[in-house]
């Protein structure tokens, strides 16, 4: 074939234009069916069609047997029935959401169900019959401001949903190939913490039953002083991050997750910031963030500068109290941008009261968290990392070798930083702040009190 | 002529050749000083040995254990330079008598009953420190003893004049953590 008969061929009879129209008339008709036949496969639709089914076969039951009603369930019977499938959403405009959630969860809109009542208890389409519920109406609240997740999406695994159990995570996995968004910051807060949400606009506990695992986390971490080393809105310790203004809203891109995955201590799909507050108290702390001991990473090699593990201890939780810890630490994340209409504020709680000034030091002693380093009994100082005779001292050893004097000077002024066991080797990652604008007066006598009765006798020489 | 710049010139390089590492080896252990130093006290820049023939017996024992078992941590020269002075209540009563000026400046003379003692037992007690009882007692008659015998009676002045030196130099040479220890 020569050039001119090719020409001929492929330009006057295969490509003319004639023939182009046709051809491109049949692929936008083809790309029109792809997108009715995908929207017409789309993961809710079966949800609110089976919804619709059961309303109207619930409706015909009650028709049946009382045929007086017939003509009362009349317009609720043509209602059902008439229900057409849509995305149905929730604006949340005070609280900046649009929530889709609904269209799925057709029992929880008012739309398809007035009444927000029914006797359907299969998810998603039983109606919400809690109190919490009943005062924070979808309506107004929406959904993700409590449960999180992806409000926007319309399918089960682009929602945020998060197991409650590694049951449910495995059964999910293999039904439904669940696995966890990738850079969605605000996956759903699964199971019980979901009440981590109420600390949004509640101040104080709310009396419901939920709450208390918060309580419970946040009984821990008062016991095991989080606050010596970690802020929390600003009032604690300054050497760690504060739990409320960067734990509980850290993005992931500021997590590196590196250690863990490589350690094995989590997958590499599970990548969450729950999941990293939950490894600080279900695993040694170390092994996420274990530092550069050797300087071995520094951008110099000439100069290494070390750095040391994270000082975190590792507490030894059991699994309960390492929901309720992360539970807690969830629960401090505040949105800035919900209205003050929308918020119950209540006054700061009141300090407990004591028989003794011994007994109101050792409060001191746990409110200040110099539990964290030194032990519940004060007698346990926890490992730091080149720090010289790699340990915090046990107080009830050295505390009867000082003055009141002496041990309140120690106190105020603290020890920063701490001496080097190897003068090479990394900064030590902890050191003792300066209580001197933290404890004073009658705390700080009745603190030294405690101290001073838990001393060890000394040896007289 | 010749001969001699040669013999000169070999001379000179020879000599570099074996001051240079002496050099260095001063230069390193200077650095690992300024490292140790990073959070001084005036009795850091003090001498770091006493003469202890005339001491007793359990002062010298007291002596060695010392410079072996506390320079693991500091210098034995902040031991040596403190101003601390252990009398026993009578004691104290006596030398506010015969030497008033001892009580007048804590800096120079911080003279308590048993100062030496919690000091010592303190420092047995951080993490790491493996000085047994005995080797603690030992430690404590002797600074102790030293303190009496170089701080106090006809040793007083000496001992006010060498400790005034080290403040003063070391407030011209870390005034910040002068004021950080002492204040003004």
């Amino acid at each position: 074939m020569d050039k001119n008969e090719f020409r001929e061929l492929w330009f006057n009879k295969l490509f003319t234009l004639r023939n182009l129209f046709f051809i491109f008339n049949f692929v936008v008709l083809g790309l029109f069916l792809f997108a009715m036949a995908q929207d017409f496969f789309r993961e809710w639709r079966p949800y609110q069609s089976h919804y619709k089914k059961m309303e109207i076969a619930r409706i015909k039951g009650q028709m049946d047997q009382s045929p007086a009603m017939k003509e009362a369930l009349d317009a609720e019977y043509n209602l059902a029935k008439s229900r057409s499938q849509e995305i149905k959403q929730i604006l949340a405009t005070d609280l900046n959401r649009v929530d889709r959630c609904v269209t799925c969860h057709v029992g929880y809109d008012s739309y398809t169900n007035p009444t927000l009542v029914n006797e359907y208890n299969d998810h998603p389409y039983a109606a919400p019959k809690n109190e919490i519920h009943a005062k924070h109406p979808v309506e107004k609240y929406g959904c993700t401001v409590c449960h999180e997740g992806q409000g926007l999406a319309t399918n089960f695994i682009e929602a945020g949903h998060m197991p409650k159990s590694p049951e449910q995570k495995a059964e999910w996995a293999q039904k439904r190939d669940w696995h966890v968004v990738e850079y969605w910051e605000n996956p759903m807060n699964a199971g019980p913490l979901v009440y981590a949400s109420c600390y949004k606009c509640h101040e104080a506990h709310p009396n419901v039953t939920g709450v208390d695992i918060i309580k419970k986390g946040k009984n821990l971490a008062f016991e095991n002083g989080c606050v010596g080393c970690h802020q929390i809105r600003g009032e604690g310790g300054s050497i760690a991050p504060d739990l409320a203004e960067e734990t509980a809203v850290k993005p992931l891109t500021r997590i590196d997750f590196g250690y863990a995955v490589s350690a094995g201590v989590i997958e590499k799909h599970e990548r969450t910031l729950e999941n990293w507050i939950r490894l600080h108290f279900a695993t040694n702390p170390a092994v996420l963030t274990p530092g550069d001991p050797e300087g071995k990473l520094s951008a110099d090699p000439k100069k290494p500068a070390p750095v040391a593990p994270t000082a975190m201890p590792y507490f030894g939780f059991n699994p309960d109290e390492v929901e309720a810890l992360t539970a807690y630490v969830m629960s401090l994340k505040s949105e800035k941008n919900i209205p003050y209409t929308y918020r119950v504020f209540s006054p700061k709680e009141p300090e407990p009261k004591f028989a003794s000034a011994v007994q109101h030091g050792r409060y001191i002693f746990q409110k200040h968290g110099c539990v964290s380093c030194h032990g519940k009994d004060a007698n346990h100082g926890i490992q730091v990392f080149n720090r010289q005779g790699d340990r915090v001292p046990d107080l009830v050893k050295t505390v009867g070798t000082y003055t009141n004097d002496e041990l309140i000077e120690k106190i105020q002024k603290g020890v920063n930083p701490e001496a080097k066991e190897n003068p090479d080797g990394p900064t030590p990652p902890l050191y003792m702040p300066s209580f001197k604008d933290k404890i004073k007066g009658e705390e700080m006598e009745h603190l030294v009190q405690y101290l001073m009765s838990i001393a060890e006798k000394q040896e007289a020489w | 002529m010749k001969k001699k710049i040669l013999f000169c010139s070999l001379l000179a390089c020879f000599g570099l050749a074996v001051s240079v590492p002496y050099i260095f080896a001063d230069a390193a252990a200077d650095a690992e000083k300024e490292k140790a130093l990073k959070n001084p006290y005036p009795n850091d820049f003090g001498p770091a040995t006493v003469d202890v023939s005339k001491y007793s017996a359990e002062a010298q024992a007291g002596y060695k254990i010392m410079q072996d078992k506390c320079a693991k941590c500091h210098a034995p020269s902040r031991p040596l330079n403190s101003q601390f002075v252990d009398l026993k209540a009578d004691e104290i009563a006596k030398a506010k008598v015969s030497n008033p000026e001892m009580f007048k400046d804590k800096l120079i003379w911080q003279v308590e009953d048993g100062i030496w003692q919690r000091y010592v037992k303190r420092m047995m007690a951080k993490p790491g420190c493996n000085i047994s009882s005995d080797q603690g007692k030992k430690i404590w008659k002797f600074v102790v003893e030293d303190s009496k015998k170089r701080k106090t009676g006809a040793n007083a002045g000496t001992w006010a004049e060498h400790r005034k030196k080290l403040l003063a130099e070391f407030k011209q040479k870390y005034p910040a953590r002068y004021t950080e220890l002492f204040g003004k």
